[in-house]
């Protein structure tokens, strides 16, 4: 299915010089990446833990807001992914799933690695997880 | 003058490591809670606003929500100045002599 792009089909919408519900959700949408960005800086600096905890839970609740909103745009607002696999794709997945970590594998840790082919990513947790 | 000195002593004791910052709003605190709060309530007019205008009723229903949520934060975050303002207005029982001194 490479190439298929991830799309729903688009919402009849009026299209006008003014804002349409297409353009309101967008709006939205751009709001919450700025609010979560600003709440990103703002949870480093809060000076003690009640204040910290709720600006932490306003931070993640606005960021489910974000999806939310994401999630909306494919449904209605005629948003599409397209899924195309670069490529060199194949290519850099091999590269990453083994030949990465080969060079850490040391005697103590040798079981954690097994079965870990998937991913050097998943690997990496795995080592640091100790 | 003389009974200034067991309050000092309990202020001694009281000045003891902390374990954890004390539940204060410092300077920095201020301004960050001044900042999130006119962001949320900009958030809370506009998705308001918007919800009024779209003809989608699934797309205002999310707008809606998205409003509510933002005037959730907001009160949140207002509570915390509103704490800060009781407190001030209500002393603690501890002594506080750092004006006096």
């Amino acid at each position: 299915m490479a190439g298929t792009k991830i799309k729903n089909p688009e919402t009849q919408l009026p299209k006008t010089p003014q804002m349409n519900d297409r353009d309101f959700i967008n709006d939205c949408l751009m709001t919450e990446k700025y609010l979560t960005s600003a709440y990103a800086v703002a949870v480093h600096e809060m000076s003690h833990q009640d204040l910290y905890r709720d600006v932490l839970s306003i931070y993640e609740e606005t960021e489910n807001v974000s999806a939310s909103c994401i999630i909306l745009c494919l449904k209605k607002a005629g948003t599409d992914w397209k899924p195309k696999i670069p490529k060199n794709s194949r290519k850099l997945t091999s590269n990453f799933s083994s030949t990465k970590l080969n060079s850490f594998r040391m005697e103590p840790y040798n079981n954690l690695f097994k079965g870990q082919q998937e991913g050097a990513h998943r690997g990496t947790f795995y080592f640091f997880g100790l | 003058m003389q009974q200034q000195h067991p309050s000092q002593q309990m202020m001694n004791q009281n000045q003891q490591v902390m374990s954890e910052p004390p539940a204060r709003l410092t300077v920095k605190d201020h301004l960050y809670l001044e900042d999130m709060l006119s962001w949320n309530l900009n958030a809370v007019k506009k998705a308001h606003f918007f919800a009024g205008q779209c003809q989608d009723p699934e797309i205002k229903q999310a707008i809606e929500k998205m409003a509510m949520t933002h005037q959730q934060h907001y009160q949140k975050l207002l509570g915390h100045l509103q704490n800060e303002m009781s407190r001030q207005i209500q002393p603690p029982s501890q002594p506080q002599m750092g004006g006096m001194q």
